[in-house]
């Protein structure tokens, strides 16, 4: 058994968008420095983006008229009854538009994110650096931490991440998280152009605002000449 | 996507493969109408979600991430049993198959394995866990992921050689 070898089955899943987050941390730490499984990872997702159309078939009767008229109704200009005064008609747009365009950014958001770190962490120019458990991610302007074999955390304790700003000596308080089975990915909130280190250590449960105890591990990023 | 008439055509064209995708893995009238408009209502706003490839390889795919979300808001079914937090995309990542149609992919299917082929369909259209469908067929749970992943390799087999025709 060869180091691919504990690999392909989860690509597989991967591929079917069947992997749990936790679980697919290592698998795209792997792919990202292992060509051969990026691109079977790819044929056999090719073969999963096909796989709707086998879900249709020609038992189900379709959807009737009143179905295409309520979609239709959300598409096309109400037909006016009466004629509102347009101060009225701008500000119910408005109130739609911001009601619309907080339900959709909710949906697409999720997609495009998870879009994006499949992106990040399989790009060859992304950067490693093993840590305590895992290893750390710099890829474009994002930081991630991949964790598959986390300590566990004593009763009452969380992880807490910490960065470094650029030009400070001052460490920022960043995300607290706790790994399912040792396992998770997390993308850290900052750019990535903007830290020069990243650091995990134990603290109470809800974080603190200063480190409390010796960090698991402290990655220094090399600075750009 | 912001014509009216280009949409309704959209719509004419796929609204049975939306809708039959929501009704096979919902099983309710009410609950694959709601999907259905969803479905389409993001293709109305969204006019950069579709890049390139097969569009209706696409919408399925927004479909079945869709149908999945409702199952697991509706929790249907006892936490654990559906795929939490899975990485997930409606991304179409390639246009390797972008001429293949429901009956060629349906066909595919069909020459798989029974084992292999009922492994990829609760997998992906049911939405459930390895350790579910181990514990529900008896299954290893390492043969689980070792069939599904053959079953896989098998269907760009085959659709491989569909293309080529």
């Amino acid at each position: 058994m060869n180091a691919h070898d504990e690999y392909l089955d989860d690509l597989a899943l991967l591929a079917l968008d069947a992997l749990p987050a936790p679980d697919a941390a290592p698998v795209l730490a792997h792919m990202s420095g292992c060509e051969g499984c990026t691109a079977e990872y790819r044929r056999l997702r090719e073969v999963a983006d096909v796989l709707p159309l086998a879900a249709a078939t020609a038992q189900i009767t379709p959807p009737g008229a009143d179905l295409k008229r309520r979609i239709m109704s959300g598409v096309e200009p109400a037909k006016r009854s009466f004629l509102a005064p347009p101060y009225l008609l701008a500000a119910a747009c408005l109130i739609a538009a911001i009601i619309m365009g907080a339900l959709y950014a909710q949906v697409s958001r999720r997609a495009a994110d998870q879009s994006a770190i499949i992106a990040d962490t399989t790009s060859p120019a992304a950067q490693h650096y093993a840590v305590t458990g895992g290893q750390v991610l710099r890829s474009g302007e994002h930081v991630y931490i991949a964790m598959h074999d986390a300590p566990a955390l004593p009763p009452g304790k969380v992880y807490q991440a910490w960065t470094l700003p650029a030009g400070s000596k001052k460490m920022a308080p960043s995300v607290t998280f706790t790994p399912k089975g040792g396992r998770i990915l997390l993308r850290l909130p900052v750019n990535a152009s903007r830290i020069a280190a990243v650091a995990v250590s134990v603290e109470p449960a809800g974080g603190s605002p200063q480190p409390t105890s010796k960090p698991v591990f402290v990655v220094l990023f090399p600075s750009k000449a | 996507m912001r014509d009216a008439r280009a949409f309704e055509t959209i719509y004419d064209r796929h609204h049975r493969l939306v809708y039959g995708i929501a009704m096979r893995l919902l099983g309710q009238v009410s609950s694959a109408e709601d999907v259905t408009q969803a479905v389409f209502m993001k293709i109305w706003s969204a006019s950069g979600a579709f890049e390139d490839g097969n569009f209706a390889a696409w919408i399925g795919r927004v479909t079945r991430n869709k149908c999945l979300d409702v199952l697991r808001d509706k929790a249907r079914h006892p936490a654990g049993e559906l795929l939490w937090d899975v990485v997930s995309s409606d991304n179409v990542d390639s246009t390797a198959f972008a001429h293949l149609n429901a009956a060629i992919v349906q066909s595919a299917l069909a020459q798989l394995p029974r084992e292999q082929r009922d492994l990829i369909e609760l997998t992906y259209f049911a939405g459930m866990t390895q350790q579910l469908i181990a514990e529900k067929t008896g299954v290893p749970l390492g043969t689980v992921k070792t069939r599904i992943r053959t079953g896989l390799q098998r269907l760009r087999q085959i659709l491989d050689q569909s293309e080529l025709a």
